[in-house]
């Protein structure tokens, strides 16, 4: 389909109201799901519930490859499928829900900012965690990334991503990083978004915005998620008011629902420590 | 001397061998002791040349006839000698090729006779503008019995399919042994395949989208052909029948079926050198435990190899414009191919033409498989899609024949994309 025509069926698809039926797909929530993707699922669930957006979750082992850009989550809305974040709140915005109207372009300007900021910090971190760390790789992600497939796909599969993802940091300039300079970049990225956060309840006071969506997204999963060890949630325990901030929005938005899209049931599934 | 006279052949030369063993060569030559007259020694030598070919290892078998000479030769001895040039120990090929808004170009390499006993290593390697992919195959042959033989392949094959806006990636090994037994000849092939689905286009429908992913092949088939037609292009004669049977899942992998599926064909000359064609085509595709099947293991109807008149593979179950495939299909053709009319180029070019008219019809369609036999033939009966028509065929050699044909689909169901009028099509395997 040309881009014209591209555009032109957004359009249309845009004046639709949104369906009861709407689909978020990720991984298996019990053996399959890394810690990076179960953060942008929940990111993006917790964007469409400050949304008042129904979605049902919905569990395939080939999430990752259905997705179009390649990465978890995606929703399926009517006949329009979206992936990532970004794209996402763009998306839902075109529907005319918006959480960042409220702002002005100073605003809006940081809101982006301190996103790029935990996109390049805490993602990366994640990821550097999960497949640069040899004792996480073979403990746990080699393990879980390649549950649903036989041998030798299993194998196959979780060496090419692994592959795929050094190369990428490599390209970044994090191959040549320690894991101690790692969960320091972590710890530096938390300090930024505790200041910015002080004591107000949402990163722009009164009302969530999508950049509240991912800090709860991926503050809620790494505190949630049990490692080799725990110096990465550590990291974020010491700063109060983020996890006073995650254990708010959980409350808030995901207790008193269905399990399927609840918080508290995504991460509970993934290995946890208490949340205290 | 004359023809009738017994002779005894009493020695027999091999000229030009070089790597090739002497094991291998006894059993093709075996029979040219056995003649008993000069008629019987000149056809079991022609006989034994033919089978010296057919081994692959030889770029010229020439076969001299003499009365044997030296101190133990009888009067009426013969000799008989066979020049021969082997293949080169490497022979490589470079093509360029242009197909689908692709160029690639493909290098391939072979390695004749390896060891000494007709084995062979193939590799061909195609690099595209869009995707590469690549084969290495070895094949060896039983000294004594070329017929039976097995080889193991190796194989990276990528397919774009636009009626399904489906890209599949195969990465495979396979094993495979052929032997005939009668009349008739027989494959059991153990393969391995991984394979990669992904949608081809944005726009591509969410079914196929959630076929997108990763899975593992593993499979036992069996395959049986009788042939006895004069030619696989055109036949003049003789019939086909070809029956696959492939099971899944059960030596690894996580995929798990049971596959069916049969080719026959009958043919039979009529007045003023016309011939009149029958074949019926059909498959099954049952899955084992309750995972459904996938889209690379179902079956496609429609085309100009398949039923005529409709776009390629686009009859059957549908969504968004993107063919899906079934479980269960049939196909039927009557066809009668006649010289064209006036004959022109007549014992030349003419000859590689014939017109054909034909009546074409299938189905193609999912089973419950928990209804009965009775209910599935059912189902397989209604909604038949058919057509007739009338066009030109070209034979290409021995492999390929182009087509050119008017066509007019009937039985059309909501959903099917017809090709009604003019129609071209080009390929090895035609209904």
């Amino acid at each position: 389909m040309s881009l014209v025509a591209e555009a032109f069926m957004n359009q249309l698809a845009a004046a639709e109201p949104w369906p009861e039926n709407a689909a978020l797909y990720q991984q298996l929530k019990e053996d399959q799901i890394l810690l990076s993707d179960n953060a942008a699922s929940l990111a993006v669930q917790a964007f469409l519930q400050m949304c008042n957006l129904p979605v049902r979750v919905v569990c395939r082992a080939n999430a990752e490859y259905m997705s179009p850009s390649g990465k978890v989550p995606f929703i399926h809305v009517g006949n329009q499928v979206v992936s990532e974040l970004g794209p996402i709140v763009q998306f839902v915005k075109a529907k005319g829900h918006s959480l960042s109207d409220g702002l002005d372009e100073v605003q809006k300007a940081e809101m982006k900012a301190y996103m790029e900021l935990v996109n390049n910090m805490l993602l990366t971190a994640e990821l550097y965690l999960q497949w640069c760390d040899d004792v996480t790789v073979e403990e746990i992600t080699h393990p879980r990334y390649g549950s649903p497939y036989p041998w030798p796909l299993n194998r196959i599969l979780s060496y090419q991503k692994q592959w795929e993802i050094r190369r990428k940091m490599k390209a970044i300039g994090w191959a040549g990083k320690s894991l101690e300079q790692v969960l320091e970049d972590v710890d530096q990225c938390c300090q930024a978004l505790s200041q910015r956060l002080g004591t107000q309840p949402y990163f722009f006071n009164k009302q969530p915005t999508e950049l509240d969506a991912l800090v709860f997204g991926h503050l809620f999963t790494i505190l949630t998620t049990q490692l080799i060890t725990d110096e990465l949630s550590e990291k974020v325990k010491n700063y109060g008011n983020l996890t006073a901030f995650c254990r708010r929005i959980e409350q808030q938005y995901f207790e008193g629902h269905d399990k399927d899209g609840s918080a508290a049931a995504s991460a509970r599934s993934a290995k946890r420590s208490l949340l205290r | 001397m004359n023809c009738v006279t017994v002779v005894v052949v009493q020695h027999v030369h091999f000229d030009g061998l070089g790597r090739t063993r002497d094991d291998i060569i006894m059993y093709e030559i075996a029979d040219v002791f056995k003649a008993k007259n000069l008629i019987d020694v000149m056809r079991k030598s022609h006989e034994a040349r033919e089978k010296l070919l057919r081994l692959g290892i030889f770029r010229q078998v020439e076969v001299l006839i003499d009365t044997c000479q030296g101190d133990d030769a009888l009067p009426n001895g013969l000799d008989v000698t066979f020049e021969v040039t082997e293949l080169r120990r490497l022979t490589g090929s470079y093509n360029t090729m242009v197909g689908n808004n692709e160029g690639s170009m493909v290098l391939g390499l072979k390695f004749p006779n390896l060891l000494g006993r007709a084995e062979k290593v193939t590799f061909q390697f195609s690099y595209g503008t869009k995707e590469t992919s690549y084969g290495l195959s070895f094949f060896k042959p039983q000294p004594g019995n070329f017929e039976r033989n097995f080889s193991v392949n190796l194989y990276k094959v990528t397919g774009q399919f636009p009626w399904s806006s489906l890209r599949e990636t195969d990465r495979g090994i396979s094993t495979e042994f052929n032997f005939p037994i009668w009349k008739t000849n027989h494959t059991l092939k153990w393969e391995g395949v991984w394979r990669e689905l992904g949608c081809l286009a944005r726009t591509a429908s969410f079914s196929v989208r959630e076929e997108s992913g990763h899975s593992l092949k593993s499979s036992i088939s069996h395959a049986m052909v009788i042939d006895s037609r004069n030619s696989s292009i055109l036949p003049k004669r003789g019939a086909l029948l070809k029956i696959n049977q492939e099971l899944a899942g059960y030596t690894g992998g996580d995929v798990s079926f049971l596959k069916e599926d049969f080719e026959f064909q009958l043919n039979k000359q009529l007045l003023w050198d016309s011939v009149f064609s029958a074949s019926l085509w059909g498959g099954m595709l049952v899955p084992i435990g309750d995972k459904p099947s996938s889209i690379a293991d179902r079956f496609y109807l429609g085309g100009p190899t398949s039923v005529r008149g409709f776009s390629m593979y686009s009859i059957g179950p549908q969504s968004d414009g993107d063919y899906l495939g079934g479980e269960a299909y049939w196909a039927g053709g009557l066809h009668l191919y006649t010289p064209l009319p006036f004959r022109p180029g007549r014992g030349g070019f003419g000859d590689l033409f014939r017109t054909h008219f034909f009546l074409n019809a299938g189905n193609l369609c999912n089973l419950n498989y928990g209804d009965g036999p009775k209910a599935h033939l059912q189902k397989l009966a209604e909604y038949i899609r058919w057509s007739y028509g009338a066009g030109i065929v070209l034979r290409l050699g021995n492999i390929a024949r182009l087509e050119l044909n008017y066509c007019f689909p009937m039985g059309v169901q909501s959903g099917d994309r017809i090709c009604d009028g003019v129609q071209f099509g080009a390929g090895i395997r035609f209904l």
